[in-house]
């Protein structure tokens, strides 16, 4: 099947390559006279002396009622010790979090910003950070502004010092290119303010996603900032000798050290299996061979509850007949240390029932129309068989049975009962 | 101009796509020589992309110059990431597009409604001229464009499915039945 498909690829390819004419010196020609292609300015358009007149006129009506309401806010009487209303000065500022910046040292907190990085809301994530912000008040101040006193409120209180340096700076915005020029910006300004003090600082900077909901639970869970966790992750991965949890007690400073001590990758004969090994694992998991797979697998290195482990993704071919195959697709976790299989996922249909009908009508062409489904349903029950949609139907007194694919969507077969 | 067109797994490949890159920098420096290689390697992706939705030569024709006129007007803001192919093959459908808007306005007949019929120029065989019109003639317009995407320009599923604006399941079942009906065709 696999080398028919290729066939007919290569007869398409080479079919339209000879097809393809040769414009090229139209195209050198054309691209010449862009050259020297002179663009005409358009000229300004005049005001006529009526148009000039009503607008000399508005202009002096709108500074006259400037004036008289200026003068009558001036004079009119303010209620003492009258609160500023809040509302007032936020209606019109744009309150959606564009952007947010942790900033973890040993105290650990969350900066909430706007778009305009305005900064909304700045959150104490553990007992030191609260006793960093204290009393200071960051709403509508910059991002900048707001980090830099945070830092000197660090410095000040000794959390940064020639011992605990360093400082991990985590940013997640809606926009990649946003998030890496915040996170280069803030770096470049952390690592300046504590270069004021002569203290040999390191800054980490990373970006995260809170959408990473297993993160987010690793985070929770060891009562860290996603951004430690984030950080945690990648340490687990090149030096496993810690458990996560033993990792998260670690201060930034702790932990870039151990990140920096552990610079080079592990010598995966020594201390992981191997990709190949978890290759074999995951294959024999479902009792096949290579030769069975109808695409390369996809194997990386991850932290999946804790345990580092190797993430298998294979296809596995399903020969129906000569005429007709199918696949399905599976991802299988395999622990880098032990080489256990702690479980596998198979993947969910890529359709719905309704959508696998509608394959099944494209099929029949006209005389879907006429169709009227008696039964339909769907079959995940045998593992040495992909998951398929079967429906029952009639057209015309004739009872037909369809079997689509739930993968990809191939209908395998139509045939009347 | 002799046309050695590579294979679409040539530019499948890292080394295909970082060359293309680099064309496309040489292209931003007025380097004319650059624009012909690029057209060399992927004038066939351009063209057939062209007539899967045209389905028309003289229209596809116009569109593959004035892909590569734009290429070369626009390379300097060219950013090298993700597929070069896939930027090119996107101004191509662009064009392709304003080719149907105007065509909308003046045609009676939609010209998609119309059998294709390829002219067979010089260096097309009989069998090339027949693969050509069953691909163009007998799948419906998305089945031809995603696999002439896939099977002559190289591009992968995935970005098939971004540059086409569908689903990537429904890329891969397309691209499926496509190439069943081009198997029963050319058997």
């Amino acid at each position: 099947m696999k080398q028919q498909n290729t066939k007919i690829e290569s007869t398409l390819q080479g079919a339209f390559q000879n097809a393809t004419p040769d414009l090229m010196d139209s195209i050198l020609t054309e691209c010449e006279n862009e050259k020297g292609r002179i663009i005409t300015m358009t000229t300004e358009k005049k005001f006529t002396k009526f148009q000039k007149s009503i607008v000399t006129a508005a202009a002096c009506f709108a500074m006259i009622i400037g004036c008289v309401a200026g003068y009558a806010a001036f004079t009119s009487p303010v209620a003492p010790n009258t609160p500023p209303n809040n509302n007032q000065i936020t209606s019109s500022k744009d309150t959606v979090v564009a952007t947010t910046v942790m900033l973890d040292v040993n105290p650990s907190l969350e900066i909430k910003a706007n778009k305009e990085e305005k900064v909304l809301d700045v959150i104490a994530l553990n007992k030191d950070a609260e006793l960093v912000i204290g009393d200071m008040q960051f709403e509508d101040s910059s991002l900048e502004v707001t980090v830099n006193a945070l830092i000197d409120s660090m410095l000040q209180n000794g959390f940064i010092n020639e011992i605990t340096s360093s400082v991990l700076v985590s940013v997640e915005s809606k926009n990649e290119d946003e998030e890496n020029y915040i996170k280069d910006k803030l770096s470049a300004k952390i690592t300046a303010k504590i270069d004021t003090e002569e203290i040999k600082g390191s800054v980490i900077s990373q970006t995260i996603s809170s959408e990473d909901t297993e993160l987010a639970e690793l985070a929770q869970t060891n009562g860290i900032s996603l951004g430690k966790a984030k950080l945690i992750q990648k340490i687990v991965i090149i030096n496993p000798a810690k458990e996560f949890s033993q990792y998260a007690k670690l201060s930034i400073t702790e932990l870039n050290n151990i990140m920096n001590a552990s610079a080079t990758e592990p010598d995966d004969e020594n201390i992981y299996i191997g990709e190949e090994k978890a290759l074999e694992i995951a294959l024999n998991w479902r009792n096949i061979t290579l030769e069975d797979l109808c695409a390369e697998p996809h194997i990386s290195i991850i932290v999946s509850r804790g345990e580092v482990c190797y993430q298998i993704q294979f296809k596995e071919e399903h020969i129906i007949d000569e005429n007709n195959y199918t696949s399905s697709t599976y991802v299988v976790y395999v622990n880098a240390l032990t080489g256990k299989a702690p479980g596998a996922d198979v993947a969910t249909p890529n359709f719905t029932t309704e959508e696998a009908w509608t394959f099944v009508c494209e099929e029949l062409g006209a005389n879907a129309k006429n169709a009227n489904i008696l039964m339909k349903r769907f079959n995940n029950m045998e593992s040495s068989l992909p998951m398929t949609y079967s429906f029952y139907f009639e057209i015309e007194a004739k009872e037909y049975v369809a079997l689509v694919d739930a993968m990809n969507g191939v209908i395998i077969r139509i045939e009347n009962m | 101009m002799f046309l050695v067109c590579l294979s679409s797994t040539y530019l499948k490949t890292d080394n295909g796509k970082s060359e293309l890159d680099s064309l496309l920098s040489a292209i931003a420096c007025d380097d004319k020589n650059a624009l012909s290689k690029l057209y060399t390697l992927t004038s066939a992706a351009v063209y057939s992309f062209a007539l899967s939705i045209l389905r028309n030569e003289e229209d596809a024709k116009d569109v593959l110059q004035d892909t590569f006129v734009t290429v070369y007007r626009q390379a300097s803001g060219y950013c090298p990431r993700g597929n070069p192919m896939a930027w090119i093959l996107t101004i191509a459908k662009n064009l392709c597009l304003m080719q149907l808007r105007q065509r909308k306005k003046t045609a009676d007949t939609p010209l998609e409604d119309l059998a294709f019929s390829l002219a067979a120029p010089e260096g097309v065989s009989t069998e090339d001229k027949l693969v050509i019109e069953g691909c163009l003639n007998r799948l419906t317009g998305e089945e031809r464009q995603i696999v002439i995407l896939h099977a002559v320009a190289g591009i992968k599923h995935r970005e098939i499915a971004k540059l086409l604006d569908l689903a990537l399941p429904t890329v891969l079942s397309k691209y499926n039945r496509a190439l069943k009906k081009m198997r029963k065709m050319l058997n």
